[in-house]
């Protein structure tokens, strides 16, 4: 478990600084937290109410630090956090499907917080802005799912133990 | 063990219910600017004073290739001021006169503080917010520096916005962007003439435009002509620069110009930032 919160709190820092520093309509914006629930779900050896929980504290830390609407982003971690245990339980997601799952997962991500914000609270984000959203986080973040995947792979055969314990 | 047997339609209006409350919050917590709890302050603080230890060595480095990169065109920029000084003199001594008048104009009319005056906190950003599709970013000053809510900020380029939330060391800040109802600024354009007063109400994300509206039609605008704040409405201070006139056109009544002004800020690219306080 140790490692799955060293990464995590890697992934946030990590995000947060390159939200500074990467121009924002370029194609590299950061989602890494979402990354971070599709690569490490399967080190919870399939604990699910560990993993919601864990999606949940996610969702509260990301959106305390970036914003400041109490539910929106918990709820989102929490309903991305089903579509993975959805997906894992029934294919595998490694190294060969990532590349898919990750825009998959980042769409959806991407189209709930829009008709959340545009329908609910009423905060106009145009249809260009939301295509413009989902492409530009694609790659950096299909990119650190290969490393994260990689990374805990590596550990997870070198030391023989479950990163769960 | 006994198993409760729940009504499907009472466990869907439940779900109905909470989903609905939930959404309230949120959307009553955008509306209304909530302001932080001490435990979301304390997360929020530690994370990004942790954040800004660890990316340090980052930064220097960094930092320093930019230098090195700014050092190679000093000589072409020396050349440059070289021809401006020559200028330089003539508008000095224009200036002073100009300060000197204004002096005396305060003196007259016995204002001891006009709406250009204000403090400066200098302040680097942290991250950039994602609810707010991007339209928000912290920076490392807080209560501990001074900051408080509704202070304007600018960078070196113009104005950018202002705060929205504070915490004992980061604040928010929400930027002209941000299609927030409540972000009006009171604006006016410089023409030769005179200048014309409107309220900068939207952002034209498509087009990178600043929209101003409430101008009326017998007024004469100028193409490039400067917009600066007013400083009406207690949050802008008077004279930021924010852009320059693209083009006008008239609304679907005829009555009133929409002007979109070019913005002089990159508000994808903002690394450091100045929170200005107007002195009370």
């Amino acid at each position: 478990m140790k490692y799955i919160i060293i990464a995590s709190l890697s992934s946030l820092i990590l995000q947060s600084y390159l939200t500074t520093i990467l121009k924002i309509d370029t194609i590299f914006y950061p989602l890494f937290l979402i990354v971070n629930l599709i690569v490490l779900y399967k080190y919870f050896n399939k604990d699910n109410l560990k993993f919601i929980i864990y999606a949940l504290t996610m969702g509260f830390i990301s959106e305390t630090i970036s914003s400041n609407t109490i539910f929106l982003q918990p709820i989102l971690f929490l309903l991305i956090s089903f579509i993975v245990i959805y997906i894992s339980n029934r294919i595998e997601v490694g190294n060969i499907n990532l590349f898919l799952i990750v825009p998959f997962i980042i769409t959806i991500y991407r189209i709930l917080s829009y008709f959340i914000l545009n329908n609910i609270v009423h905060i106009s984000i145009t249809n260009q802005l939301l295509y413009q959203s989902i492409y530009s986080s694609i790659v950096i973040n299909i990119l650190y799912a290969y490393t994260l995947n990689y990374i805990f792979k590596f550990i997870s055969n070198k030391y023989k133990f479950s990163m769960y314990d | 063990m006994k198993k409760i047997k729940v009504n499907p339609r009472y466990l869907i209006l439940s779900i109905l219910i909470i989903i609905v409350v939930i959404l309230s919050f949120i959307s009553y917590a955008i509306k209304s600017g909530r302001q932080l709890s001490p435990v979301e302050s304390l997360i929020k603080d530690t994370v990004l004073t942790t954040q800004k230890i660890l990316m340090a060595p980052v930064n220097f480095v960094s930092n320093s290739f930019k230098e090195y990169q700014e050092k190679q065109d000093v000589y072409k920029k020396y050349k440059e001021l070289q021809k401006k000084e020559s200028l330089f003199d003539l508008q000095e001594a224009k200036l002073k006169e100009q300060q000197t008048q204004i002096e005396k104009l305060n003196e007259l009319l016995t204002l001891e503080k006009t709406l250009s005056d204000y403090t400066y906190q200098h302040a680097q950003t942290l991250n950039r917010n994602l609810n707010y599709w991007n339209n928000e970013i912290s920076i490392d000053k807080g209560t501990s520096n001074g900051i408080e809510v509704d202070m304007a900020v600018i960078t070196n380029q113009g104005l950018i916005g202002k705060v929205v939330s504070v915490s004992t060391f980061t604040s928010r800040v929400r930027l002209l962007t941000s299609s927030d109802i409540h972000n009006k600024v009171s604006v006016k354009i410089k023409t030769d003439k005179e200048d014309i007063y409107g309220i900068l109400s939207s952002y034209d994300k498509e087009n990178n435009v600043l929209i101003i509206e409430g101008i009326s039609s017998n007024k004469i605008i100028e193409k490039d002509s400067v917009v600066v704040t007013t400083g009406m409405g207690s949050i802008f201070p008077s004279g930021v620069l924010v852009g320059k006139v693209e083009s006008y056109e008239l609304d679907n009544f005829g009555l009133a110009y929409i002007v979109k002004v070019t913005p002089t800020v990159d508000y994808d690219d903002i690394t450091h930032v100045t929170v200005l306080k107007r002195l009370k």
